[in-house]
């Protein structure tokens, strides 16, 4: 029996105020029509070339290759597709060269040939295989273009490891190159830096360039040119240089290397492209007015972008435009000499746009566009050259500029947030006597830094706006002055390596995920999606009864009265992170300490953003809010990650605040809305008076909405070792009691118990008013638990219990309770995971006073009136064969 | 009753006297299945015509055996005191879907639990009836759910991918091989080195690798009956130099699967990576009324300068009692390098229970030769490409009997 729960959503209080932007018809312009693909295959794309006679071939990653005659037929039905060969391992490039095919393969490249000429292959030469794989699932080999002297190029994937999964890893030969390999098959290593380097290819003057994508080292998706003996970023394939070889060294996981870096020709925006591929230059001048420019396949958002490039003092830079939105998860690209761009599609697992296989056509409709043609770096400024012809005024005011510049932290990290986010304006705009330019200049632009830009009210000389009004422009160089070294991705300090990145958090939806909240009204789901009748209400499933789903998705889908849902703990400083999902027209607020509220909305269609769109900080008392920098947010009914960094008001020892609340980051899906946004009081609608510590408070009263994946993470705080003893000396159990005939043992510096129940006394055993803090880590299934005021003996001590324990059932007191006194519910910390917890306990006139906190964060504050022990040992629990325990860092430090 | 019980050298026996009345062909394309039934109709004891069906003719001819109810415990097999396979505990050694129970009924099984082949004495028609019969006595098995298998159609396949450990604890194989062929053996390849792994009967392959992100395992599904060196072969083409016998590197260069042949091409360098050797190496399924009997070949042409190969034909080796036709040691060999030993013929060796039987055939140039207690092919490759070295093959038998008289047979079969 499935639980079915179904909400109308309340009326949006304020309808949304500004006018709904036209939807761009980018289909009157470029037509997309799809192939049918052969009955029940799936031709998951990856590479694509023209055979002489003119039948389109096309490599899979299902290690098939088909041969597609009539591909440029006017009907895409009569495009028929017929196996050519199959059994291939992967084939993510392909080039016809004198009408042989040649494919790349994971494992080699290799050339297919119909010895019978039955359409069929019957052999398969290998012409190289000098690159290493190692069985690692993410070494793809990615191809295949060629220069002048007929030599191939092949990209060469890293391979993932520690210390987090994604983080890249070469074990073997080349993994994260580019490679040359000879007609012959001899092999070149030829430049290095690379991660996943998915898209390789030319442009129309016949350079090398890549596309990689985010991750460790790559803070956003960008596009290389590629020049021999260049290193491009990630130091894992800096283990085959010579220099690594010779000395026997490793590339560092974490420590950027020295080793100067390329700069990228392009940034693409994070929001554009999540995972670039192929690119391809327009050589044959029938695909509209951009030739010569690059088209870049982009498979997340299942769109083609479009990029004009430029060289500034010897540097390739340049812009990158949104040109052809719902396609589908385009990886490869490839122009038919009349003009037809051909795209290949795959998504499986990498998660992309429908139709996620399959082959479309892109074709101009010869209406052209009114777009922005070229972006050209100028002195401080840029011009901007359109297709068509402007109208008079158009564009002259500096206000219709929204400019913005920005770079990336280049780190271990999984990418970068956009980092040192600058507003510019345009002191001088210029039109160009033909009308086709806009001149601006006085911009105060650096290099090592990409411009934003999107452009309002600029209409063509019929009075209609621009199909695509923005770009990207990345500088290297400046037109003139010196040339600059400065790069996009900064060399920043490496971020704290913590052994998994779960540590220091503390989960506040896991396990009973109720518990660490307050909300009439409120129910904790299985699943939830918008209710496909009526997208402004949710539809949530409970777990299944006696079903091991869980119920990790916290809605007031189905409530009669709408509340905000309020946590149990309050917070300071954080780092919060929280998934959340609205219904179309969904209004809800996350209110930092129930006070400053990050906005959520259904803002997607929204072009000027304002305080009151997704990820604006929302007005206050003489504060007008804060827009976001970028639209994040992409729709109802889809979850979104959102991130902030918050800092709480400070106050002085009087109680005078002396620092405002401060949104030093706010992001959706990795996107930076906020950056450095002080606020000076409460929003509106937040708790009047500011303090130090307070609940987090997210919005319920404005209709439905979900949340899940809640985590919060105190700030770092230098560590207080004053007057602090350790109770463990780090080497033996030297003083120590152990009770029942335990198995409790020293490891590397740590206590590790195991076995059958028992207890490990501390030396003393007078310890009164104390704290006690330790680091833990529980195994799973595991319980234990810290005793203070404990006497020794046999059995369960006498005294009090701080938990630990990652079993449910059977023990419902989670990690952090005061057992007996004040239980949790929820799994706040994960097992197998370091975390600390850090007790106190002072006989108070109220009674025996006992706080209990979790990775610094407190999540008991409790008293016993009746005072039942008032003095003992501490003592760590090993509770059943099955759990193991360890602690680290054993310490107390007696209060008066 | 109408059931028929043969030993099964008898029946062998039948079955080579049959030569000639079957040929080497693709099986027919699967009849639709026959509707299950939901209960088996007891054949009555009276007299009438018993029905033709499926269970008449698996009770004429795999009872014996198998037994009625399928258990694997025959009258047959009690006599000869050894079990046949149990369909009621759902195992097929090479395959439960309908093809490759059909392939092993038609193709027999090799090694230790021998079957004979039916070909010769049961009609396509009578074989997918047995097919249909003999899976409503197993347990009902889900399809393969994700459709990432690979089947061999109408000519050999191969399949590059990574492979998997052939036996537990051995490598993995990121660069591997496997051709199939339509008469259901599977030959596993290691290819950035080439070596030849192991030989399998059943279904091919199932090619993880369609699943979530790629750079899954390319999972050979039959059983196998032959595997060299633990599943980690050393090298199969050795260089002698001066006394020295030094492995040789085997670099692909191509694969070939047509009608005709199906194999690899690959050169062998030296230790100080020059060529010494240009091979093509073909495997060949022999049509034979015995389970999994293959033929390895290999021409081998010289490049620029001479040289002396030793190749391990992977059968037999290793701890095996030499029964017949031993070849010449290596050291008299070295001995009589000027007046070397040729042999021809069959080689038998018992391993447990199981006669690994070797038909080596070779050319004038070449000599056959036995060291570490393995057989071995000596080669002497003369300069330049265009000239051929030696075409030399080996056919391999497993099987848990053997006769002179059968070997006499095979022997005329694969020569013509």
């Amino acid at each position: 029996m499935r639980g079915l729960l179904t909400i109308f959503g309340t009326l949006a209080l304020a309808s949304l105020a500004a006018a709904q932007v036209a939807t761009v018809d980018e289909s009157a312009y470029y037509r997309v029509d799809y192939l049918t693909p052969p009955d029940g295959a799936r031709v998951e794309v990856g590479g694509m070339d023209f055979l002489p006679d003119g039948r389109l071939v096309v490599s899979t990653r299902r290690g098939q290759v088909w041969l597609v005659s009539n591909p440029l037929a006017a009907d895409p039905r009569d495009a028929k597709f017929q196996l050519f060969a199959e059994g291939l391992q992967e084939g993510l490039g392909l080039s016809v060269i004198d009408g042989a095919i040649y494919l790349l393969q994971r494992s080699e490249l290799s050339i297919l040939r119909d010895t019978d000429g039955d359409d069929r292959c019957d052999r398969i030469d290998t012409v190289c295989d000098r690159w290493g794989v190692s069985g690692h699932y993410h070494e793809f080999a990615f191809g295949l273009p060629r220069d002048a002297a007929g030599n191939f190029f092949v990209s060469l994937n890293v391979s993932f490891g520690d210390p987090q999964w994604w983080h890249g890893r070469s074990t073997v030969p080349y993994r994260g190159w580019v490679v040359r390999v000879a007609p012959d098959g001899t092999l070149t290593p030829w430049a290095s830096g690379f991660r996943s380097p998915c898209g390789i290819g030319t442009n129309a003057e016949g350079d090398l360039f890549v596309t990689e994508n985010q991750g460790d080292w790559m803070p956003a998706c960008p596009l290389f040119h590629i020049e021999q003996g260049g290193f491009y970023g990630h130091p894992a394939s800096l283990n085959w240089t010579d220099e690594y070889r010779r000395d026997s060294k490793k590339a560092s996981d974490t420590e950027p290397p020295t080793n100067p870096r390329k700069p990228a020709a392009l940034w693409i925006p994070y929001d554009w492209s999540r995972s670039a591929a192929q690119m391809v230059p327009d050589t044959t001048g029938k695909f509209g007015p951009f030739e010569k420019q690059l088209f870049i396949a982009e498979l997340t958002n299942g769109l083609v972008l479009r990029a004009d490039l430029e060289k500034v003092q010897g540097v390739y830079q340049g812009a990158v435009f949104p040109f052809r939105q719902h396609v589908g998860s385009a990886v490869r690209l490839k122009f038919a000499s009349d003009g037809t761009l051909f795209c290949g599609f795959t998504d499986r697992g990498w998660g992309g746009q429908a139709p996620g296989d399959g082959v479309a056509r892109v074709r101009w409709t010869e209406r052209t566009p009114f777009e922005i043609e070229h972006v050209k770096l100028a002195a401080d400024g840029f011009t901007l050259t359109f297709t068509k012809p402007l109208s008079l005024a158009a564009g002259l005011m500096p206000g219709a500029y929204h400019i913005q510049s920005y770079d990336y932290d280049y780190w271990w990290e999984y990418g970068s947030p956009v980092r040192r986010a600058k507003a510019h304006v345009p002191k001088t705009i210029a039109m160009s006597a033909d009308r086709k330019s806009l001149i601006l200049g006085g911009l105060g632009l650096e290099p090592g830094r990409v411009v934003r830009m999107s452009i309002d009210a600029v209409t063509d000389a019929d009075g209609a706006p621009l199909l695509h009004n923005e770009f990207a422009y990345t500088i290297n160089q400046l037109v003139d002055g010196p040339k600059s070294d400065a790069l996009v991705a900064k060399r920043v300090d490496p971020p704290v390596v913590r052994e998994r990145w779960e540590e220091g958090m503390l989960f506040l939806t896991s396990g009973d995920a109720l518990d660490s909240w307050k909300g009439a009204g409120w129910s904790a789901v299985h699943k939830l999606e918008l209710d496909a009748s009526a997208p402004s209400k949710l539809v949530a499933e409970l777990p299944k009864p006696d079903s091991k789903e869980r119920a990790e998705i916290l809605t007031n889908a189905g409530a009669t009265e709408m509340h905000d849902l309020v946590s149990r703990y309050a917070f300071g400083d954080i780092d919060l992170h929280v998934d959340f999902l609205l219904p179309q027209d969904g209004n809800s607020g996350v209110y930092l300490m129930g006070r400053y509220e990050v906005q959520l909305r259904d803002s997607a269609n929204k072009k000027e953003l304002a305080p009151s769109d997704c990820g604006g900080i929302y007005e206050g008392e003489g504060f007008p809010g804060s827009a976001p920098l970028f639209q994040g947010y992409r729709g109802a009914g889809q979850w979104h990650g959102l991130d902030i960094r918050f800092r709480a008001p400070r106050f002085d020892a009087s109680g005078k605040k002396i620092a405002n609340a401060k949104f030093e980051r706010v992001m959706i899906d990795d996107v930076l809305l906020q950056e450095n946004v002080d606020v000076p009081g409460p929003t509106q609608g937040g708790d009047a008076v500011e303090v130090p510590f307070a609940p987090l408070r997210l919005q319920g009263d404005h209709g439905p909405v979900a949340f899940q994946g809640v985590r919060v993470r105190a700030k770092d705080s230098p560590r207080d070792d004053a007057g602090w003893s350790k109770v463990f000396n780090g080497r033996n159990l030297d003083g120590w009691r152990i009770s029942d005939d335990g198995k409790w043992r020293v490891e590397n510096g740590t206590i590790v118990g195991s076995g059958s129940a028992s207890h490990l006394f501390s030396p003393r055993s007078d310890y009164k008013n104390l704290e006690f803090r330790a680091k833990v880590k529980i195994s799973d299934g595991g319980n234990s638990g810290m005793y203070f005021r404990a006497a020794y003996g046999p059995g369960w001590p006498a005294g009090y219990e701080a938990q630990i324990n990652a079993t449910y059932p059977p023990d419902p007191q989670r990690t952090g309770s005061f057992y007996n006194y004040d239980s949790l519910k929820t799994r706040l910390v994960p097992p197998d995971i370091w975390f600390t917890e850090h007790i106190t306990c002072r006989d108070e006139p109220e009674g025996v006073h006992v706080t209990i906190a979790l990775n610094d964060i407190v999540v008991v504050d409790a008293f016993d009136k009746e005072r039942r022990f008032a003095s003992g040992h501490v003592a760590l629990q090993q509770h059943h064969d099955g759990s193991t325990v360890t602690f680290k860092d054993v310490e107390v430090r007696e209060l008066p | 009753m109408n059931a028929v019980y043969r030993t099964w050298p008898s029946l062998l026996s039948a079955a080579l006297c049959a030569f000639g009345a079957w040929a080497c062909e693709s099986p027919k394309p699967p009849p639709e299945p026959a509707a299950q039934p939901t209960e088996v109709v007891m054949l009555s004891d009276d007299e009438e015509e018993p029905v033709h069906d499926g269970r008449w003719v698996y009770e004429g001819n795999c009872a014996g055996c198998h037994n009625e109810n399928g258990d694997g415990q025959g009258p047959t097999m009690l006599a000869l005191g050894l079990k046949a396979r149990s369909f009621a505990q759902g195992g097929f050694a090479f395959g439960n879907t309908r093809e490759a129970i059909f392939r092993t009924i038609s193709a027999g099984m090799p090694g230790s639990s021998v079957m004979p082949s039916f070909k010769a004495t049961l009609t396509d028609d009578e074989r997918w009836l047995v097919v249909d019969y003999v899976l409503t006595l197993c347990p009902r098995v889900d399809e393969k759910a994700s459709g990432t298998a690979l089947t061999v159609r109408d000519r050999p396949q191969i399949a590059r991918g990574l492979l998997p450990a052939v036996v537990d604890g051995q490598p993995e194989w990121p660069r591997g091989i496997l051709i199939g062929t339509p008469e259901g053996l599977t030959f596993e390849y290691r290819t950035d080195d080439v070596r030849l792994l192991a030989v399998r009967q059943g279904d091919f392959a199932d090619r993880t690798d369609w699943n979530e992100r790629g750079g899954g395992e390319l999972v050979p599904l039959g059983k196998a009956f032959f595997t060299i060196g633990g599943g980690n072969p050393d090298a199969p083409i050795s260089i002698l130099r001066t006394g020295t016998i030094r492995p040789g590197r085997a670099q692909l260069r191509a694969t070939i699967a047509t009608k005709d042949e199906v194999g690899l091409d690959y050169d062998i360098y030296d230790s100080s990576d020059k060529r010494a050797a240009i091979v093509k190496e073909r495997v060949r399924v022999e049509a034979l009324p015995l389970g999994g009997v293959f033929t390895r070949s290999w021409e081998i042409r010289g490049d620029r300068e001479a040289n002396n190969l030793i190749i391990d034909v992977g059968a037999p080796a290793g701890d095996c009692e030499w029964v017949r036709g031993v070849p010449e040691t290596w050291q008299q060999i070295g001995q009589l390098f000027r007046t070397p030993v040729r042999q021809d013929g069959w080689i038998v060796a018992k391993r447990g229970d199981v006669f690994e039987c070797v038909h080596v055939a070779a050319d004038k140039n070449t000599w056959l030769v036995k060291d570490s207690n393995s057989v071995r092919l000596y080669v002497p490759v003369f300069a330049g490409a265009e000239h051929v070295g030696a075409k030399v093959s080996a056919t391999i038998v497993m099987t848990t009997d053997w006769s002179e008289e059968l070997l006499a047979e095979l022997g005329k079969e694969i020569a013509r």
